[in-house]
């Protein structure tokens, strides 16, 4: 019972899990060439450790277990440890602490209450993610994608906390109005 | 800004925890990992009573990072053959 090994057959990965670890990729680190590194490296890696699976996990999540690793590593490498943050960014949505006239948060209306499965809105959250700076797609996607908490975050990129909280909280402000003015269409 | 016609007494506790937008958009993402202090909490919970912008932010926000997560799920991205060719050869060796 609970014992995957009688299924665990590498001979079947790429044909299994090679399109769905890379659009797992794709959609956190925004970069054809650097995703199809990272899941051949995933690959390398499950191939070479192989005789270390125990079972416990499904073959599945057992490659999905090393991938999001990697995916980690990348970010902690591209995260130069230098971070200075320019003050007053948050000047583009807030003048003396109060929404400015034009990023002020407009109704969105029936949008946020269906289900969303429109392709639609996907791509246009990944076009706005992709504007976003190195360091705050780092965050957004660790914290959101990944479901990290924010210690283990401040310590893969080494940040202080208070910068995480700077970085979230313009990643917000940013994809926010960039979703408004592309998805729900408010210019 | 305050809707309804507040005494005076009122208006001067409010004005000692108002928060700004600014602040009160910032605190939201504290209150994610659990990190608001008592005070903060108080001071959120009644800003988010009073203002709409602030209150519209924080369903937005909840909508697409809720939703964020299953983004792969909806691109239909899909590995080049010859990339798999290339990592089933190096699993050969």
């Amino acid at each position: 019972m609970n014992n995957h090994l009688a299924l665990f057959n590498p001979d079947k990965w790429v044909d299994n899990y090679a399109d769905a670890l890379y659009a797992y990729t794709m959609a956190r680190v925004n970069d054809m060439q650097l995703a199809e590194d990272i899941v051949q490296n995933t690959f390398l890696s499950a191939w070479k450790g192989r005789d270390t699976y125990k079972g416990q996990a499904s073959e599945k999540n057992w490659l999905y277990a090393i991938l999001k690793n990697k995916i980690v590593d990348h970010f902690r490498k591209q995260s130069t440890g230098s971070l200075t943050l320019d003050a007053g960014k948050e000047g583009q949505y807030f003048e003396d602490g109060h929404w400015t006239e034009a990023a002020a948060p407009k109704e969105w209306g029936q949008y946020t209450e269906q289900p969303v499965e429109k392709k639609e809105f996907y791509s246009v959250l990944e076009k706005c993610k992709q504007k976003l700076k190195d360091i705050q797609q780092a965050v957004f996607v660790m914290k959101y994608m990944e479901d990290a908490e924010a210690e283990d975050i401040c310590k893969v990129l080494n940040i202080t906390s208070s910068n995480y909280w700077v970085l979230i909280h313009r990643a917000k402000l940013q994809l926010r109005k960039c979703l408004e003015k592309n998805w729900i269409g408010i210019q | 800004m305050p809707r309804k016609k507040l005494d005076r007494n009122t208006m001067k506790w409010y004005r000692a925890i108002w928060l700004s937008c600014e602040q009160a958009t910032f605190l939201m993402s504290k209150k994610e990992e659990g990190k608001l202090v008592f005070k903060e909490k108080i001071q959120l919970r009644l800003h988010l009573r009073i203002c709409d912008f602030c209150t519209r932010f924080q369903r937005q926000v909840r909508f697409f990072t809720r939703h964020a997560a299953q983004a792969h799920e909806h691109t239909g991205a899909l590995l080049r053959e010859e990339k798999k060719e290339e990592i089933r050869g190096m699993m050969r060796e």
